[in-house]
């Protein structure tokens, strides 16, 4: 069952009414079956990787509450050794029939972290089984995050919570906005991308280039919009599960980027791989090369081609490449900031050229292509900047990326947007704005019904 | 929580009544080609074609034989029929497979007590069509139920289709809907491709050979003689014929139409564009009358044909 269908607009409802209308201390055990029902739905075969993850660490962490200092470390090691094990397996299949569970990328993630944290003492061993399988499996997050930290989700899930108006409100607030950014933004731009991606041979350099850039737009969209649509569905549930996304483009630094891009993730790696490996405690050259070994990390998480490793391989090197640079004291001014963040995508968006390449040695033609075969005025004549769209629908789909970055551009200024309609905004005015926003999103759908429209790029992993 | 729910509960009626109000439009003229362009669906505005044949079948005329069949019966046919007063040609399209050739039959044999004659000319290939996602649904299935047939066929078939397509895609008003809204024909034949399973024949004739026999039966019931051969067929196809043949010989319709295959005419591949049907010069009239006589000149269906002088000019379209 997708985040964005109508089936899950139907299992939210029932989920949401019964989860409210339980005491507080019983709703975990509504919200397990609620999960349970929710990832079973994908495949019935997924239960076995879940139930493994689930028991395996949730039986580690109970170990590790008890046992002393010498035992734990080999329990630790033990525990994430089958789990990286588990995951290589899936990224790596021996068989085509080997199936990859949905999610397993994340939830697993999740899982080895409280194993780590209960290693740390940061945080006692959940005792109840079922709360902790909530924790696992949480339905609004279990197949493409934002991965949780035991630390923030199990206390809320040993409190229960209460209705509150304000955050359901906020919560239906992203569910919008995550089906806009989806279904309005990223499949439209999919689209075009594939189409120029799948013809690279006989695209102009410019086109490519152009479609490069519509590629961080799209994958922007997709996962961030994704991470809205969790985000709001659990804040329903009045669950706080963090943001996954801070402005990414607005980074005025690749260091910066990765404090805003899939923050769950990328600060999973540095408090579980690059500060245990020693972070930047043992010198510069041990910190370079924990950054690397930690990007390197990433990479092969998001997949299992050389392109993934290339891609991490790059952005490690922008990592070390930044710590080498003197930083300069104070912002600068409106311009150097514009400048500045201008280069950090053009960085960024260089490296998702590997990341959206099929292999590397098409990466690499594509930028041949790109550098020595522009073709600028061969583009525009032919018109191959369109990539299977009108001319129309290129317009409307650049006015939707004014729209999101104008929006990024309120959210970097602090300015809430939810906050300033209710003070601002007659409700006839703000509802009208909900209708418009709805139907607007029904139609592109519509319209893209049947035209082989991405499901999220992220659910693959 | 209740003013949230009413809220929520008001918006969704809001949103549903204004989509209910969309689609309604999108049936209307002058909105249907409106709201086809702006919502993408102009490639589902186009009409299936067959239902002009079941109404020129159970129009009243003094025609006393009947040839029908595929689209390459169509070619070859058609475009004789104004010269051959006591025939009607009511050949279609492959699509509308063989239960839709038994209920087309019907039709004209109900609007003529008098025929005597029925011609059927199909592909082998076409004789093995089953209920598929691709034409099956919207060629076949939904003319069924346009034209009110439906309850002519077999139980079995009726299943067959159900579990293929599913009983909502096949009640009329959802026929209707996706019949003349091209939003619901979009999602409905979207969502056929995705959730629909194509009907398994047991064997390659068993949806036709049910049919033939139906067919065979209800002419003599009516005093008409029913005739089946083959279109035409690219050398291409030989050796497929060949391994059909021997699955022919386990059908029911093969102990009435023992020669069905046996007598196939077979032409160069080069006489063909898309190995079914004529083209360039070989789909002009003076070759299609030659291609007629040498594939059927020893047949009840050639005698008495007229075909058009050889002055005249007719593409196949």
């Amino acid at each position: 069952m997708a985040l964005l269908s109508f089936g899950f607009l139907f299992f939210m409802a029932v989920v949401v009414a019964v989860h409210y209308a339980l005491p507080r201390r019983f709703q975990y055990i509504w919200l397990c079956l609620a999960s349970l029902f929710y990832y079973l739905a994908g495949d019935v075969r997924y239960f076995a990787g879940m139930a493994f993850c689930t028991v395996a660490t949730y039986v580690t962490g109970l170990l590790l509450g008890r046992g002393d200092g010498r035992g734990k470390k080999a329990l630790l090691f033990s525990c994430m050794g089958v789990h990286i094990l588990v995951l290589l397996l899936f990224r790596y299949p021996p068989a085509k029939s080997v199936l990859a569970p949905m999610g397993i990328s994340f939830y697993a993630l999740q899982a080895m972290g409280y194993v780590i944290e209960v290693y740390r003492g940061n945080i006692k061993p959940e005792r109840n089984p079922v709360r902790y399988a909530v924790y696992v499996a949480f339905f609004p997050t279990v197949t493409s995050g934002p991965i949780q930290r035991a630390p923030g989700l199990l206390p809320q899930l040993r409190e229960g919570t209460d209705f509150d108006y304000d955050k359901v409100h906020s919560g239906l607030y992203m569910l919008l906005w995550g089906c806009l950014l989806k279904q309005v933004m990223a499949n439209p731009l999919g689209r075009m991308v594939d189409h120029a991606y799948g013809n690279y041979a006989d695209m102009p350099g410019a086109a490519l280039l152009w479609a490069t850039v519509l590629y961080a737009v799209q994958l922007y969209c997709d996962f961030a919009g994704y991470s809205a649509l969790a985000i709001g569905a659990a804040k329903i549930l009045g669950f706080d599960i963090g943001r996954n996304f801070e402005q990414p483009y607005f980074a005025a630094s690749v260091r910066d980027f990765w404090k805003r891009w899939h923050i769950s993730l990328s600060s999973w790696l540095k408090d579980y791989v690059y500060i245990p490996l020693g972070g930047n405690r043992k010198g510069k050259c041990r910190k370079y090369g924990n950054l690397m070994v930690t990007f390197l990390v990433s990479g092969l998480w998001h997949g299992s081609g050389l392109n993934y490793l290339v891609w991490g391989g790059i952005h490690g090197i922008y990592q070390v490449l930044e710590g080498c640079i003197p930083r300069r004291d104070g912002r600068g001014c409106a311009a150097y900031r514009m400048v500045r963040g201008v280069v950090t995508f053009a960085l960024v968006d260089f490296a998702w050229l590997f990341f959206r390449a099929d292999s590397v040695e098409q990466a690499f033609s594509i930028l041949h292509r790109i550098l020595f075969c522009f073709q600028f005025k061969e583009m525009t004549y032919y018109g191959s900047y369109l990539m299977g769209r009108t001319k129309t629908e290129l317009c409307l789909l650049l006015a939707g990326i004014v729209l999101v970055f104008f929006v990024d551009f309120l959210h970097e200024r602090r300015i809430s947007i939810e906050g300033f309609a209710a003070r601002r905004i007659p409700p006839v005015v703000r509802w009208t704005a909900y209708i418009v926003l709805t139907l607007g999103i029904l139609l592109v759908t519509l319209r893209e019904f049947g035209q082989g429209a991405a499901s999220f790029i992220y659910t693959r992993f | 929580m209740k003013k949230l729910f009413w809220k929520c509960a008001l918006f969704c009626f809001i949103i549903t009544a204004l989509c209910a109000f969309f689609l309604f439009l999108s049936v209307k003229e002058p909105f249907r080609p409106m709201i086809a362009r702006l919502t993408s669906c102009e490639d589902f505005m186009d009409e299936s074609g067959m239902l002009p044949g079941f109404e020129k079948a159970g129009q009243q005329d003094q025609t006393t034989q009947l040839v029908t069949g595929d689209s390459i019966c169509r070619q070859l046919f058609a475009p004789l029929e104004q010269y051959n007063p006591e025939k009607r040609v009511l050949a279609t399209n492959a699509a509308l497979m063989m239960p839709g050739q038994y209920l087309l039959a019907r039709e004209y044999l109900q609007s003529h007590p008098e025929t005597t004659d029925v011609f059927l000319v199909m592909h082998p290939l076409t004789l093995t069509r089953t209920f598929d996602l691709e034409w099956g649904y919207r060629y076949a299935a939904m003319t069924y139920v346009e034209t009110d047939t439906l309850q002519y066929l077999d139980e079995s078939t009726r299943n067959a289709m159900e579990g293929a397509y599913g009983a909502f895609f096949l009640r009329k008003d959802t026929v209707w809907m996706i019949e003349n809204s091209p939003i619901c024909r979009k999602l409905g034949l979207n969502y056929m491709n995705t959730h629909g399973k194509p009907y398994e024949q047991s064997h390659s004739f068993e949806i036709a050979d049910l049919y033939v026999v139906r067919l065979y039966n209800l002419c003599r019931e009516n005093g008409a003689r029913l005739h089946l051969y083959s279109s035409p067929v690219a050398e291409y196809y030989r050796e497929e014929m060949a391994v059909l043949a021997v699955e022919y010989q386990e059908t029911r319709m093969s102990s009435l139409f023992p020669d069905y295959m046996e007598d196939i005419w077979y032409y160069p591949d080069e006489w063909t564009e898309d190995l079914s049907h004529f083209s360039g010069e070989y789909a002009q009239r003076e070759r299609l009358n030659e291609i007629i006589e040498q594939a059927y000149g020893q047949t009840p269906l050639w005698e008495g044909l007229d075909v058009v002088p050889s002055d005249a000019d007719y593409t196949y379209k």
